[in-house]
């Protein structure tokens, strides 16, 4: 077992390396803060709007609370575009090895497929978490910036229990679903396909639609202390989490399964 | 040891790569020889269990290639070198023997630098280990493969044509490097480079379209051709009458033809030593006739 965990870190550790130098990461790093300061501007001008409009609803909370359902509200939209487009751009990630003839040189190590797979998925996991980390900041930022002082802890909360859970997801999914296809170009087609399993999937994830309600409804999201400051995320329960996260880690291991498989039956074939 | 017993493959498309074959590979040096399309690689992948076989069975030291386990044991005793390399443009030399000793199990860190270092050595390309491997030439990529299937101390070293782009200084090199590993482990060497086998292998098999039509010694392969090579100095016509020219060398009265097969009454021949070269070229065009 020893083995098997140093081989998939090392996997991983090399993974990242190779996907900062090939620009994939940078590429990455890039577009993730970038999309969704797009969509914050966007968003905040309707929002502007619409809060002029609910001047009662808006009147009946402190501001504190009003800005931080607001940036939760933004965030997620923003967040939604950038999952769809990690698997297309991580899908390369284990074809590649095939286009630059390192199947059969990998192969005769012994290194279990299983093993290969997982350090692939952690190697870019640890890429995407090293953007997103870099995002936060920069997100947080603009959001302070457009819409004023919103409970910065709870709004990283969201991005704990939502955010960067939904990118591991799309990221480790995208790798994987990919993993058999022979060509670069194949694997992005087919994980063209995984942007409505991910539309399923978020609708039907209860920590979504908990993170959803709220923004919508926000008197029911948040626990209060006596001055009415926000303490914590009330909707974010054990149970909820436990659900969501069991829904991750299945989509995943189905994604594992399909990619084990269908080297398998590749490899079987010639 | 390796046991090989009634191997076939079929590939899906649905070409025979192998048919019937039965070796035994003792420890040491053993050579495959044989044309374009011949099988030798197929057979290597299979060695390596890389391809599965379609009928018959292979073992490697005692583990059944035909079973999961099987390989698995036996891919922990194995370098191998594939015809076509495989690289990660990015990393640079050291990296990727790094990367590739981590996968063949070798985790102490402090064993892995010093095999590295070592290896890098033995290839010659200390100087350019933090090279990234984009900016190798075709030989010195070859000597990263080598490097990479020489890591982890295999007991079972399988290269696909590993003199393929090297310069004749590093042939050499690598040959000694080859004799040296063959002292410790069993060693399967394929090539087209005949001399690649005289200087090093104690035994060979030539295989033509998926048979071996020939297992033993090159002593032996030199003795197919006994008898049968000669040397004929022509002034302008090639000979001709079903012989056949190996090589030619230019003299001052002529160009002297070294010829396989019988010359008749026209030519003033001499007889001459076969080489290793005679005998595969020999056997090579009397294959269809059963030999040994
Ligand atoms: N993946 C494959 N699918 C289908 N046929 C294949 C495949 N690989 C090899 N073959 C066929 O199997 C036969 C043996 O090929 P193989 O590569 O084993 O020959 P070889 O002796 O290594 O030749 P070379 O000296 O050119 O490397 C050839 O007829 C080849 O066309
Ligand atoms: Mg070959």
């Amino acid at each position: 077992m020893d083995r098997y965990w140093r081989q998939m870190w090392g996997i991983a550790r090399y993974e990242l390396r190779m996907q900062w130098r090939r620009g994939m990461l940078r590429m990455v790093m890039f577009i993730l803060p970038l999309a969704s300061v797009l969509v914050i501007f966007l968003l905040a001008g309707m929002q502007a709007q619409l809060s002029a409009s609910q001047t009662q609803w808006s009147a009946a909370y402190p501001a504190e609370f009003r800005l931080t359902a607001m940036a939760i509200f933004i965030l997620l939209p923003a967040a939604a575009p950038i999952f769809a487009a990690l698997p297309l751009l991580l899908a390369e990630t284990i074809p590649l090895d095939g286009k630059l003839n390192m199947r059969d040189t990998l192969d005769s190590t012994p290194l279990p497929l299983w093993v290969y797979l997982a350090g692939k998925v952690l190697g870019v996991w640890l890429g995407v978490l090293i953007a997103l980390v870099i995002c936060i900041p920069v997100v947080g930022a603009v959001f302070y910036w457009k819409l004023g002082a919103f409970n910065v802890w709870v709004w990283l909360q969201v991005w704990g229990a939502v955010v960067v859970p939904s990118g591991l997801l799309s990221s480790g999914m995208g790798v994987l679903f990919a993993a058999a296809q022979p060509t670069r170009r194949r694997a992005i087609l087919v994980n063209f396909l995984l942007i409505p399993v991910f539309v399923y999937l978020y609708s039907v994830s209860p920590l979504l639609q908990v993170t959803v309600l709220a923004s919508l409804a926000p008197e029911q999201a948040f626990d209060l202390d006596a001055n009415g400051k926000i303490t914590a995320l009330r909707l974010m329960s054990g149970d909820v989490m436990a659900l969501s996260a069991g829904l991750m880690v299945a989509a995943l291991a189905v994604a594992g399964l399909l990619a084990w498989g269908g080297i398998r039956w590749k490899a079987g074939r010639a | 040891m390796i046991e090989i017993h009634n191997l076939s493959k079929t590939y899906a498309g649905g070409v025979q790569a192998l048919t019937g074959i039965d070796l035994k590979i003792e420890s040491g040096m053993f050579g495959l020889v044989g044309p374009n399309g011949a099988g030798k690689t197929s057979l290597m992948r299979i060695l390596a269990g890389l391809l599965r076989v379609s009928s018959g069975s292979v073992s490697v030291f005692g583990q059944d290639m035909g079973t999961a386990a099987g390989k698995q044991t036996a891919k922990a005793l194995l370098g191998y070198l594939p015809q076509e390399l495989g690289f990660y443009p990015t990393l640079s030399a050291r990296e990727f023997l790094d990367y590739m000793a981590i996968l063949k199990g070798v985790t102490d860190k402090r064993l892995r630098q010093t095999q590295i270092e070592q290896l890098l050595e033995e290839v010659r390309l200390t100087d350019v280990a933090d090279r990234r491997l984009k900016t190798f030439s075709g030989g010195m990529k070859r000597r990263v493969g080598i490097a990479q299937a020489l890591l982890g101390n295999p007991k079972l070293l399988i290269v696909d044509e590993p003199t393929v782009g090297l310069d004749p200084e590093e042939r050499v090199r690598f040959r000694n490097l080859l004799s040296g590993m063959a002292k410790r482990c069993t060693v399967i060497l394929s090539t087209h480079i005949v001399e690649d086998i005289s200087h090093s292998c104690n035994d060979l098999a030539v295989m033509s379209k998926g048979r071996v039509i020939f297992r033993g010694a090159p002593a032996e392969l030199v003795q197919q051709a006994r008898g049968n090579v000669f040397t004929v100095l022509l002034r302008d016509e090639p000979p001709d009458g079903g012989l056949s020219v190996v090589s030619t060398l230019q003299m001052t009265d002529g160009v002297q033809y070294r010829v396989l097969g019988k010359p008749d009454g026209r030519y003033e021949a001499k007889p001459i030593e076969p080489s290793l070269e005679d005998g595969y070229i020999w056997l090579m065009q009397h294959a269809a006739q059963p030999t040994s």
